[in-house]
């Protein structure tokens, strides 16, 4: 694929190429040709009329002229002096024959050339195409003596018609010429012109690369529905978080990231298919001769492979991070529709089962309930409707073992699908601004329920929210926190704000002054998912944060991975140096809690220390974990030892 | 061709009238030779085609409206030949045959526009008398020395000579077109 050559597509065969110029010159010298045919055969024609008028004009005059010279040889009847009347018309070339008949209608005197021959003469009284024949009478004194015929020829008239035909034909030619000449110059522009429109209509200007447009055509060719037309597999791949790096980097670094990954596809795909911007964050890939299900999961590899190495974006590596989903045709979907909503339904999967995953198409991923949209709609009810929850994960103070704290996760209670997980509905909620409203509702309820945990005298423990990109980009945290505290009475330690490290360096002054209002309020703000992102560490000391998350993917092969190992103590050592708390997530085995305690690790989360649960199966373990059973009673009620 | 008469007319005028209208066909159809046939109304048909020839000075035609007069002594040969194109037009006007005889008193040059001049003594006299006027002579064969228009009898055929000389005396002139015609032009 070349980035700069105009796009050639299925419906754009080679030779169509350049049609429109072609078409312009062609009916550009066509009508040059018509115009010069008719003015050429109109000029002819009228000089033909005109000549040929004026000859006999002429011939007319000469007739008078020699009928009055006549006139006394027929009142005399001197034959010879007639003929010698007749004879100086020999200096007349055009002149084939002359005859002078007397009154009776006898022929009185004749003459004709000698090599127009006897029968000229007879030829007179007939019309001929060669001839043009002229008769006045032979008058003297008001009396009428006879008639003088002349025939005159038209043969050097056609001779200077043809002539004159032919000069004309060869002047049109060489004006064609010319035209021709003319329109090929204008022709290189329009080509040009034609090149740039079929390069803006079929080329994303960002990229480079084929866009939508060129995609559908180039798919409705491809599935045309025939048996046996070859197989394919269409690849959708859908950038995260690409909207953040928009929203808070700006479009010209949004830009930078499109043409980044423009180049890693055309340069990664090469010529075994071809790549398009599908739009936004998206591309496809056409997978020429990937057919099966093992080649399929090949080619998701490595698009997913593509991704894999930094991007320098403001002079900082970023990980780019996506979906890969693939869908093949024909075995997937018979129509260029029903494939690009296989594969888009496969990237959906993929992005569900969390970030750089590929998945390939099965029949049960297209749902219609799945679909965005109808999610979207649905969610924004369900808020409405109150069908959302809030389920609680504790965090367990590693050295203590108590429960210090809980992480509000959400969920929706759906009347017909049952409890959802995040995963099915968060992304499509962060396309949209309902993400804002949802973690409005998430802070609020989450302080409602602190308060009502207070108000049954449990023990003090935070709870700590995930914040999302728009709530800080567009100040809605800020409000949000600070009306959820005051409504419900709250102490701002009791809720702790969770900011993924990608997102608190997106759009970092902006960000930093979100949280630091924040904090100063006395709100704790906490660095989840801490390791994937692209912390500078002089950076993360500026940072206006009380709490690093470790990711669950460095714990996860705990205690056996020893780079893992090196990457926590490390990040255990630099919170300890800046003052701050850290916490690991993922914790499900109790090798890992004990080694991540030995390394002085303050606080986990995990399957280990348990699961997210409700609101009320949270307080009965607390309940049993922090409440003295005779205490119980005196500490709901009193309610002393909350607030400080 | 001119349509034939009503009634019967005597030969000398149809043959007359014949020459007016088409004069060159009827003698060439003639077989006969020229004796055979009546030849005055031939000559009689040349002299009065040959009037229309002639350039009379303006003064002189000035004179006479609408008449060109042709005079004659009504003995000449010619003059029953003459007879029947009285009233024809020449030149736009009405042809005048006036007739004399010997009793009568020879006509006044100024009455004349032209004059068939015979053998006789009297013409001779006269046409001395009229060297210098305006009247076109016409002489029938030989004398007359003073004729500006003399007519012959060669090969069967009637021919004429023209005298310019003489007729520019009486400051007369001739179309250049019938002096082509002339078997002799004397200047």
């Amino acid at each position: 694929m070349s980035p700069n050559r105009p796009p050639v597509l299925p419906h754009q065969a080679a030779t169509q190429a350049g049609r429109l110029g072609r078409h312009l010159v062609r009916s550009a010298v066509s009508a040059a040709g018509v115009a010069l045919v008719v003015a050429g055969a109109m000029l002819n024609l009228a000089l033909y009329g005109m000549q040929r008028s004026a000859l006999v004009d002429d011939t007319r005059v000469q007739a008078q002229v020699t009928a009055d010279a006549l006139a006394p040889a027929l009142l005399f009847d001197d034959r010879r002096a007639g003929h010698e009347t007749l004879e100086p018309l020999q200096g007349w070339p055009a002149l084939v024959a002359a005859a002078v008949d007397d009154a009776a209608g006898h022929r009185f005197a004749s003459y004709h050339r000698t090599d127009a021959g006897t029968q000229a003469v007879e030829a007179l009284a007939r019309p001929s195409w060669r001839h043009e024949q002229v008769a006045v009478p032979v008058q003297h004194d008001g009396r009428e003596l006879g008639r003088l015929h002349l025939a005159v020829s038209l043969d050097g008239l056609h001779r200077r018609s043809a002539w004159f035909a032919l000069i004309t034909a060869l002047a049109a030619l060489a004006a064609l010429g010319m035209a021709y000449l003319r329109t090929l110059r204008v022709r290189g522009a329009i080509d040009r012109t034609e090149a740039r429109l079929d390069e803006l209509a079929f080329v994303d200007p960002v990229t480079r690369l084929y866009n939508r447009h060129a995609a559908n055509e180039h798919l409705a060719a491809r599935c045309v529905g025939v048996p046996g037309a070859a197989p394919f597999t269409l690849a959708v791949l859908d950038l995260d978080d690409f909207k953040v790096i928009n929203d808070t980097l700006g479009h010209a670094a949004g830009d930078r990231v499109l043409r980044e990954m423009g180049e890693r596809l055309r340069a990664g795909v090469g010529e075994a298919g071809t790549a398009y911007r599908h739009g936004g964050d998206e591309f496809i890939v056409l997978l020429e001769r990937v057919a099966d299900e093992a080649a399929a999961a090949h080619a998701g590899e490595a698009l997913l492979a593509l991704l894999r190495s930094p991007l320098s974006l403001e002079g900082q590596a970023m990980y780019l991070r996506g979906s890969v989903g693939l869908a093949r045709y024909p075995q997937d979907a018979a129509t260029q529709a029903d494939l690009l909503a296989a594969a888009d339904a496969a990237m959906y999967a993929a992005k569900k089962s969390g970030k750089n995953h590929f998945a390939l198409y099965r029949p049960e991923m297209r749902q219609p309930e799945r679909s965005r949209l109808h999610i979207e709609v649905q969610l924004r009810a369900a808020l409405a409707r109150g069908e959302l929850r809030l389920h609680y994960q504790p965090i367990v103070n590693l050295a203590s073992g108590r429960t210090v704290g809980a992480e509000a996760l959400v969920r929706w209670q759906h009347p017909e699908r049952g409890l959802l997980p995040p995963s099915e509905f968060i992304d499509v909620a962060e396309a949209s601004d309902l993400i804002v409203d949802i973690g409005a509702w998430v802070i609020d309820e989450a302080a409602r329920q602190l308060a009502a945990w207070r108000a049954l005298g449990l023990a003090r423990i935070f709870v700590a929210v995930n914040a999302s990109a728009r709530q800080v980009t567009r100040g809605a945290l800020e409000r949000q926190v600070t009306s959820a505290l005051e409504r419900h009475r709250l102490a701002p330690g009791m809720l702790e704000v969770e900011i993924t490290e990608s997102l608190l360096l997106a759009d970092a002054e902006c960000n930093v002054r979100a949280l630091q209002a924040l904090r100063q309020r006395g709100v704790r703000v906490a660095v989840d998912d801490f390791g994937t992102g692209q912390s500078s560490l002089a950076y993360l000391k500026r940072l206006p944060v009380d709490k690093f998350k470790i990711d669950r993917s460095f714990v996860h092969e705990l205690p056996h991975a020893r780079g893992d190992v090196a990457i926590i103590t490390a990040v255990i050592t630099m919170a300890r140096t800046l003052g701050l708390r850290v916490v690991a997530e993922g914790v499900e085995r109790e090798d890992q809690r004990d080694l991540l305690r030995a390394l002085g690790c303050d606080d986990a989360q995990g399957w280990l220390l348990g699961r997210p649960v409700t609101a009320n199966a949270l307080a009965e373990s607390l309940g049993a974990d922090h409440v003295p059973p005779n205490l119980d009673r005196a500490a709901a009620g009193a309610g002393m030892t909350w607030g400080d | 061709m001119r349509s034939p008469p009503a009634r019967p007319s005597p030969p000398a005028r149809r043959l007359a009238l014949r020459a007016f209208g088409a004069l060159g066909a009827l003698v060439l159809a003639s077989p006969w030779p020229a004796r055979a046939v009546e030849v005055e109304p031939l000559k009689a048909a040349i002299v009065y085609n040959l009037l229309s020839f002639v350039e009379w000075p303006s003064d002189v035609l000035a004179a006479d409206a609408d008449a060109l007069t042709l005079c004659i002594d009504a003995r000449h040969a010619l003059a029953p030949a003459l007879r029947p194109l009285a009233g024809q037009p020449v030149r736009g006007r009405r042809l005048i045959l006036l007739e004399t005889t010997a009793a009568d008193e020879a006509p006044a040059a100024r009455r004349c526009h032209a004059y068939i001049a015979g053998r006789t003594p009297r013409d001779a006299a006269l046409l001395q008398q009229w060297r210098q006027a305006p009247v076109l002579v016409i002489a029938d064969g030989p004398g007359a020395e003073e004729a500006a228009i003399r007519l012959h009898e060669a090969n069967d055929r009637i021919v004429f000579d023209i005298d310019v000389a003489s007729a520019r005396r009486g400051r007369l002139g001739f179309s250049s077109r019938v002096l082509r015609l002339a078997r002799q032009v004397h200047e």
